[in-house]
């Protein structure tokens, strides 16, 4: 057997695991017959011992990391405890191996980071609700502003026929004067009451939906 | 031998190699067996396994026109190393003591 042979059947041994981890190995198993040089490649071989041996060790090793369960008790019950602290074990030992200039570093940059991201979020958080108050009030003002409307163009319409009732006989042309205004007014009112039935009947309901299911989707997240 | 290495032991070993300097498979692999009898396959998964633990990192450097590829201890790393250490004290003694505590009375 050469070191070719050796690189390809491990590889071969290894065909089910995942392609990096069969790269890494084989970059290893590479390396180290560089490290060792062409004239120790026979005694490393020897060494070694069969690729499939090599490869099982691996194997076996990247399953046990995968299932903690096959590994023997001693070293799972260890294993488990020190992956459930790891995080926060790691996070210390930074802090730890720092010498004091850098904690001190660490600390203001900390402060530093509090003094301006707070007053941003708040910002940001006044923002948005500022511009989602002004949208309900502009809603709110169309709802109210088109009845209102309508009730005035309803006023205009009854003033201007009962003013061309009144001087119908006296002043013939100012009646019809006021009565053409009373009708355009009454159009406009017709016009207005359709838009007031439009709005309360169908956008309405469809924007309290919207809302409640904003709100809905907000609470799920 | 007659005792087992363990993979606990393994890993202890390595760190301890690697807390002196950062090095490469080979010669790590040189280093541990100069003091172990352990086969020239066994270190891969051991240093394969440290680095998913985040007790190791790897780095390249070229060398030779080609790629070295070197391990460096973490501070996890150094942590879990202390802890082996002093688990292997509190076993050596216990071992020690029930081996040859006949001798010590």
């Amino acid at each position: 057997m050469n070191r070719r042979e050796f690189i390809l059947r491990l590889e071969q041994a290894l065909r089910d695991m995942p392609e990096e981890e069969r790269r890494r190995a084989v970059e290893y198993y590479e390396n180290y017959f560089d490290e060792a040089g062409p004239e120790n490649e026979q005694e490393v071989l020897h060494n070694l011992g069969a690729p499939e041996k090599a490869a099982a060790d691996i194997l076996r090793d990247y399953q046990d990391m995968a299932e903690p369960s096959r590994q023997d008790t001693g070293d799972r019950k260890q294993r488990n405890s020190t992956k459930r602290t790891d995080h926060v074990r790691r996070m210390r030992d930074n802090f730890q191996t720092m010498d004091n200039g850098q904690k001190l570093l660490l600390i203001v940059l900390a402060i530093f980071a509090i003094c301006i991201i707070a007053p941003v979020c708040v910002g940001i958080v006044g923002g948005i609700g500022g511009i989602l108050i002004g949208l309900v009030c502009v809603v709110f003002a169309i709802f109210l502003v088109v009845p209102v409307l309508d009730l005035v163009a309803w006023v205009c319409a009854i003033t201007f026929a009962i003013l061309a009732g009144v001087t119908m006989v006296s002043n013939p042309p100012t009646a019809l004067l006021s009565l053409g205004v009373a009708l355009i007014c009454a159009a406009l009112g017709i016009l207005l009451w359709r838009l007031t039935v439009y709005l309360f009947r169908t956008t309405f309901p469809a924007l309290l939906r919207g809302i409640v299911g904003f709100f809905r989707g907000i609470l799920h997240f | 031998m007659s005792f087992p290495i363990s993979a606990s032991l393994l890993d202890a070993v390595v760190l301890s190699v690697l807390e002196a300097e950062d090095a490469y498979g080979y010669r790590i692999t040189q280093q541990v067996r100069s003091k172990l009898n352990v086969s020239e396959s066994t270190l891969y998964p051991v240093l394969r396994r440290l680095e998913k633990n985040g007790d190791l990192t790897v780095y390249d450097r070229a060398f030779d026109g080609r790629n070295r590829r070197y391990y460096a201890i973490t501070p996890a790393g150094r942590q879990q190393l202390a802890d082996y250490r002093r688990d292997w004290h509190e076993y050596c003694h216990g071992i020690e003591s029930l081996l040859f505590g006949g001798e010590e009375r």
